[in-house]
């Protein structure tokens, strides 16, 4: 213990933690737009950077590559949408949860059948694999730009077509009162669908600018997951600010941890936190009462 | 909602379960096969257990393999390192599971839904990265079961042991789920406010359920370190959790016969076709789909659905997803 090394832990942990936000920012979307909780974005993270390195294995250009692999995962999201989470939740709520739960099981297996089970190295998007630079006191990986850069872009995006267009009120209409959406000619099931093709192209941007680090395969999708469960529920769900607060939290708090104690002890220490934080304030630092699903 | 309650005698599942079980004891001589038979019915009282829980009494859990765990680690610790016979062990072991699947009961009635998921979810995590961590050897030589002199470890005497627990377990839960208490779970799940109304106690009955389930996943943890002889802590992680809750959906929600026919499903399905081991996990996941998309019922209600087609088609209400 002891000697705990501060800057790299900002590093390291800005970089994970901005990741966690990306896929709570998932969460957020589906469950304030439909009620439901989609277990399956963590490994769609992780099979993100597969599916780019066999594209530009095959010769499609890198930049290519990444957009068809955006817009498969987007696609794939609005699939299984309609075809696994919708008829599932003529159980209640709880449908779509194991329904996800069955999806990330067949995106798992499917990536071992394709891939195979090991993960595979990815080179960085810009500069040598090992190349990093000194800043604030730690070394980042030139990667570690790119991760916060694009997850930075991403989200911003993301909220201003929240904010500013027409399908972003309805979405937020929707959020607020599926009941008077639909009044006001808004076809909710519509927003869910599109709601789960929007998390799933946010999650693949992030698993590929992520694979650089943590190579491309799915053995951290459950590890990935959970934490950004944290992060929104840190955040509370129904907050978009506080579920990215809650992801770059989960983030430093996660390598901190890992570096004080041990990778180990860091899960039973976060995953302990999480429950406790479920059951004294269900409802997160930012979450309000008036949205709140559960 | 659909109805969960099974609409047969309580017998039958029961007596169904018990000649197709002494059938199998009898002709089997294959001792992989009579394994295999064995570890589904010791999955079996686990499901059924999670069935009471989650289709009878709509409160989902994800994190029964650590239930499991416990009170496989507690009769591993106490046999091995303690001598204590496997009875005794099993009863403390049980006691064990119960008493933590109590406290989750407890965190039940704060939260519901989604956030008991995650907290079921988290707490799974937990007891596998703690047992990961603190006890990474796990143990061996667990003993076989054995009642003061009375060895019941040889394989065929265990597979019918474990069957006549899972019987018993199978008609006290069709029986409890048919009693005023039974209803009760029933009127938590479909509408908590009205049960409270009509003088249900919504906590003594949530946590009351919650401890039904966790003392069969205990059972269940108990029969599996005797039946496995070692215990560690790879065979309760989140796959084990998931598995159950498989087990369940395709069973039939809340239809403990279901469970016991979803988890022979679940381990017996494979060894049809061994040859495509790979795609095992895969099967599971499309398997739940499929049910969930096509036969909300799950298997159990097959029967129903070919013995009544007709009366099905009038009698079903058309509904509205919430």
């Amino acid at each position: 213990m002891g000697g705990v090394d501060y800057p790299q832990v900002l590093a390291t942990g800005l970089t994970y933690g901005v990741i966690f936000a990306l896929i709570a920012l998932g969460y957020h979307l589906i469950y304030v737009s439909s009620g439901m909780l989609n277990f399956a974005l963590g490994e769609q993270l992780a099979v993100a950077g597969l599916v780019v390195l066999s594209l530009t294995s095959a010769g499609v250009p890198f930049v290519l590559a990444v957009l068809l692999a955006v817009l498969a995962g987007a696609a794939f999201g609005a699939g299984y949408e309609r075809l696994a989470l919708r008829p599932a939740s003529r159980m209640g709520l709880i449908g779509p949860l194991i329904a996800s739960v069955g999806v990330s099981i067949v995106i798992g297996q499917g990536r071992v059948l394709i891939w195979g089970p090991n993960p595979r190295p990815m080179d960085p998007f810009t500069g040598d694999p090992n190349q990093s630079v000194a800043f604030l006191g730690g070394r980042w990986q030139i990667q570690s730009f790119w991760v916060i850069g694009l997850a930075v872009l991403a989200a911003t995006a993301l909220l201003l077509f929240l904010r500013f267009t027409w399908y972003g009120r309805a979405w937020r209409a929707t959020a607020q009162s599926p009941v008077g959406a639909r009044l006001s000619g808004i076809d909710p099931s519509v927003v869910s669908m599109s709601a789960v093709a929007t998390a799933s192209a946010l999650v693949t941007i992030g698993g590929i600018a992520i694979a650089p680090i943590v190579l491309a395969g799915a053995f951290y999708a459950l590890d990935f997951g959970v934490r950004a469960f944290a992060a929104a529920i840190i955040g509370g769900f129904t907050s978009t600010t506080g579920v990215l607060v809650g992801g770059i939290v989960v983030g430093l708090l996660d390598v901190w941890l890992a570096s004080a104690l041990s990778a180990e002890w860091s899960d039973v220490v976060l995953y302990t936190g999480l429950a406790l934080a479920l059951l004294l304030r269900p409802r997160g630092l930012f979450g309000r009462e008036g949205v709140s699903r559960a | 909602m659909t109805r969960f309650l099974p609409k047969t005698a309580p017998w039958v599942a029961p007596v169904l379960v018990g000649v197709l079980v002494l059938l199998f004891a009898a002709t089997q001589d294959s001792f992989y096969r009579l394994q295999l038979g064995t570890l589904s019915g010791i999955y079996a009282i686990a499901a059924i257990g999670l069935t009471l829980l989650f289709g009878a009494a709509g409160q989902i859990s994800l994190g029964q393999a650590g239930l499991l765990g416990i009170a496989a680690f507690s009769t591993a610790y106490l046999t091995v390192d303690h001598g204590m016979g496997p009875v005794p062990a099993g009863i403390v072991a049980v006691a064990a599971s119960t008493l933590v699947g109590l406290v989750l009961g407890w965190c039940a009635l704060r939260i519901t839904g989604h956030y008991l998921a995650l907290v079921t979810l988290a707490f799974g995590l937990v007891f596998t990265e703690l047992t990961r961590t603190v006890l990474p050897e796990g143990w061996y030589g667990v003993p076989p079961l054995a009642i003061g002199s009375l060895d019941l470890g040889d394989p065929q005497v265990f597979f019918v042991v474990v069957w006549a627990a899972v019987v018993l377990v199978l008609v006290g839960s069709s029986l409890l789920v048919r009693s005023r208490f039974g209803r009760s779970i029933a009127a938590l799940r479909d509408d908590p406010v009205a049960a409270s109304a009509c003088g249900v106690d919504l906590a003594r009955t949530k946590v009351a359920v919650f401890g039904i389930a966790s003392a069969l996943a205990g059972v269940s943890g108990w029969l599996f370190a005797l039946y496995q002889g070692s215990v560690t802590e790879t065979s309760f992680s989140f796959t084990l959790s998931f598995n159950l809750l498989i087990m369940v959906v395709i069973g039939g929600l809340g239809s403990p016969g279901g469970a016991v026919v979803g988890a022979v499903f679940l381990v017996l399905a494979p060894e049809l076709g061994r040859r495509y081991e790979e795609y095992r996990l895969l099967s599971y996941g499309v398997i739940l789909l499929l049910v969930l998309a096509l036969l909300p019922g799950g298997l159990a209600s097959i029967g129903r659905l070919v013995a009544r087609p007709l009366r099905r088609r009038r009698d079903t209400p058309v509904e509205e997803p919430a």
